[in-house]
């Protein structure tokens, strides 16, 4: 266990290459827009960096469910795994966002729904931090957070659907009805292909990211097992 | 209503600044952790070794 898999190794290298194409993409191959500016170029990593925080949560959700029906340990350390790893990327999300808003929306956050939903998010994913530290006893603490984490979910949705159906300034890109509106933009064939290219690297780095994350959650749980034989 | 050239520019660095800087200081920080863990292990098992 204690020896890194090949497959790994092998993985790290192909995420590394696309993020090299996905940063080459965004500034090199993806057009300036035409009223934002360089600005825009946020867009593309904001959006992936979003949509990892999501599906992390997703994961964790569907993690707490597989650990509820066979009370394994490994379905806990993959869901708290995976709640870390978006919690970074969420937060990254919305400072990225708040830098993007300053110069479009002349501010560096309004609680428009969107922002404050995802500012509710990931408020609701740092309190399953404080959740798990206040527990000593692994299997109610595995338990606690299984239950959290799928409650905690329907709190993603709401922010994905926010923009859709509550009044917004915050812009929608994907399938937008009025793209001039606050910061909004049409999307041309070399934006697509950056954006969906930058989407695709990110699940990639996720997938990555979440197997070094659940080796070490497997080394530690290894360690505590030996540091407990010494001191018997 | 185009913004002034370099305003732009200063936002897209600081807006790709703090997207770097915050996903190499978390893999910096996980890969520590790994290496550190794994190295308490072999102590921990040079001990045990020694005690048997």
């Amino acid at each position: 266990m204690e020896e890194k898999p090949r497959f790994l190794s092998l993985l790290d290298g192909i995420t590394g290459i696309l993020f090299l194409a996905a940063v080459l993409l965004v500034f090199f191959y993806a057009p300036l827009e035409r009223s934002m500016g360089a600005v825009q170029k946020v867009f593309y990593f904001h959006v992936s960096t979003a949509w990892v925080g999501m599906l992390g949560f997703f994961v964790s959700a569907l993690m707490g469910g597989m650990y509820i029906l066979s009370r394994k340990k490994i379905w806990d350390m993959i869901g708290f795994s995976s709640v870390e790893i978006s919690f970074i990327f969420f937060f990254i999300a919305i400072v990225s966002g708040s830098i993007w808003a300053r110069p479009i929306w002349n501010t560096w956050w309004t609680w428009d729904p969107r922002l404050t939903t995802a500012a509710v998010v990931e408020l609701i994913y740092g309190a399953y931090f404080l959740l798990r530290q206040a527990i000593d006893e692994p299997q109610q603490k595995a338990r606690f957070s299984a239950v959290y984490a799928i409650f905690g979910f329907l709190s993603v949705p709401l922010t994905f659907v926010s923009i859709r159906m509550l009044r917004t300034i915050h812009p929608v890109v994907i399938g937008a009805g009025d793209p001039t509106g606050g910061g909004g933009f049409s999307m041309t064939g070399p934006m697509q292909v950056t954006f969906f290219f930058s989407l695709f690297t990110f699940s990639v780095l996720f997938v990555d990211v979440l197997w070094h994350r659940i080796r070490l959650e497997k080394l530690e749980s290894m360690m505590n097992k030996l540091r407990l034989e010494l001191t018997s | 209503m185009g913004l002034e050239i370099m305003d732009t520019y200063r936002y897209m660095i600081a807006g790709y600044g703090v997207i770097f800087s915050f996903i190499l200081g978390y893999l910096l920080r996980l890969f520590i952790r790994i290496r550190s863990v794994k190295r308490k292990i072999s102590v921990y098992r040079e001990m045990l070794e020694e005690r048997s």
